[in-house]
């Protein structure tokens, strides 16, 4: 389900304008668009990266997926002129190449990765470590429950802590439906991870 | 919804593990330089421009990404790290009993956007309330331990004295991720911390020999060393109080420091309450 740009309504969370392209509008802007796209980068990496895992996409093709989201995102940063928000954007094209992953896996007829788990960020201690990454895995394994609609509020909701009136747009439902599935959403994960720890 | 809600905590702690690896972003963003020339060089390249996702840089003594400087200054990374050794289960990483207590989940809350796409930077709310060891991670019963028939085979393996350098030749172990390892020690680890609490220091001393034996390089080190101080003390080994004061020499702010002096007697019980660093996790009076 394509999501459609709405207006900022957060303008640090969009691509900010650039001094410089402010100072010379003129200008082809390739500088200005390195720069913004440099600093979208560095901002919203780990949200794609997080989301691309929360969306099934293997660890092993993690690094691909990405790369791919911010290729695309490159190539079309004109077609965003700041009219949505970066994050929900970028959301936007994870979600379409997630789906390419997955029909590229059902191609190929391959069996699901393990959840290896084997990203994860610094840590002060192991066993925050194991915690991080065993936490990690069950929410990605609850992911792999859900269908496309439930995981995409799932990642933004509940994952990303999006304000939910904020959705409502980009998902495409009204905010009481939105305000329910999450209730309901909060009780299914309760239930999976009770499961899951009875099971382990 | 509150704080100590253990699903907003859990939440809290996998996007942690969620987050990619500075490593991962640097391999990505150059994969991007090659594929769009224009972007190379110049002021562009995010390393250069201090992003905020930029402290996952994996440098010895600065920890990565603000997950980690926020639990760790929340007292969040204490409280987990110590629920192995306070309630034996950290393993649970969220306590399912909690859950089930809960009250049912009301709507999410509409905060404020700061921290939305930068976790890693922004201290998530949720965390603002150091994990406590009782809602990570309550005794769970022996069968729920996760010992897995490889970690069974691998504990079993390795009771014989083969080097480490001879080691890896293990077929089972050769093909199966370095986690599995890992693994494999925890179940161990967890099993002498349980000894140590039914009052059997003995058996804690011979799991923490074959832990010597079957991993003697371990990212658990410290654990395994809190461990063997406090097994020490309840054997009333003769050099257990030096032991535990090598210990607490060795890892001066470790979270087990003020466990391991309740257990070995180097505090007076008057002392603990000035004396305990606040990231210290309250001894577990039920370890007896």
């Amino acid at each position: 389900m394509p999501i459609s740009p709405r207006p900022m309504s957060r303008p640090h969370l969009a691509l900010e304008p650039d001094p410089a392209a402010e100072r010379s509008p003129n200008l082809p802007a390739a500088d200005s668009a390195r720069s913004q796209f440099a600093s979208a980068y560095a901002e919203h990496f780990a949200f794609v990266w997080r989301t691309l895992r929360l969306l099934g996409v293997s660890d092993h093709a993690l690094e691909d997926a990405a790369q791919d989201v911010f290729g695309i995102a490159y190539r079309r940063l004109s077609e965003f002129e700041g009219r949505a928000q970066m994050g929900t954007w970028l959301f936007a094209i994870a979600r379409r190449v997630a789906a390419n992953f997955h029909r590229r896996q059902r191609r190929k007829l391959s069996r699901l990765e393990p959840l290896t788990g084997s990203e994860v960020s610094g840590q002060p201690t192991p066993l925050a470590e194991v915690e991080a990454r065993r936490t990690a895995d069950a929410m990605v394994a609850f992911c792999q429950t859900l269908d496309e609609e439930r995981r995409a509020l799932f990642v933004l909701a509940l994952i990303e802590d999006l304000p939910v009136p904020d959705l409502v747009v980009p998902l495409g439902m009204p905010l009481n439906t939105l305000y329910s599935r999450i209730r309901a959403l909060r009780q299914r994960l309760r239930n999976f991870l009770e499961l899951r720890e009875v099971e382990r | 919804m509150t704080d100590s809600d253990p699903i907003e905590r859990a939440f809290a702690i996998a996007r942690a593990g969620l987050d990619p690896q500075a490593s991962a972003r640097d391999r990505v963003w150059s994969r991007l330089e090659t594929a769009f020339p224009e972007l190379a060089g110049g002021s562009a390249r995010p390393a250069d421009r201090g992003e905020p996702n930029d402290a996952a840089t994996p440098v010895a003594g600065a920890r990565g990404p603000g997950f980690w400087r926020l639990v760790k200054a929340t007292g969040a990374t204490g409280a987990a790290s110590a629920a192995l050794l306070v309630a034996g289960g950290f393993a649970a990483g969220y306590s399912m009993r909690s859950f089930s207590h809960e009250a049912q989940a009301a709507p999410p809350p509409v905060t404020a956007l700061d921290a939305r796409f930068a976790h890693s930077e922004n201290a998530p709310a949720p965390l603002a309330a150091p994990v406590t060891a009782e809602a990570l991670a309550g005794p769970p019963p022996a069968a729920s331990l996760p010992v897995s028939p490889t970690d069974s085979a691998n504990a079993r393996a390795t009771n014989d004295a083969r080097t480490e350098a001879e080691r890896p030749a293990r077929s089972v172990h050769k093909a199966k991720p370095a986690t599995s390892d890992l693994d494999a020690e925890l179940v161990l680890l967890r099993r002498a911390e349980r000894a140590i609490r039914s009052d059997t220091p003995e058996l804690a001393l011979a799991l923490l020999d074959e832990l010597d034996q079957q991993h003697p390089a371990s990212p658990l080190s410290q654990e395994r060393d809190a461990t063997r101080a406090m097994a020490s003390c309840r054997s009333n080994a003769v050099n257990a109080p030096d032991n535990a004061r090598a210990f607490l020499a060795a890892h001066p702010e470790s979270v087990y420091r003020a466990r391991v002096e309740t257990l070995c007697e180097l505090v007076p019980r008057n002392r603990e309450n000035s004396a305990q660093p606040t990231d210290s996790p309250a001894p577990d009076t039920n370890a007896r």
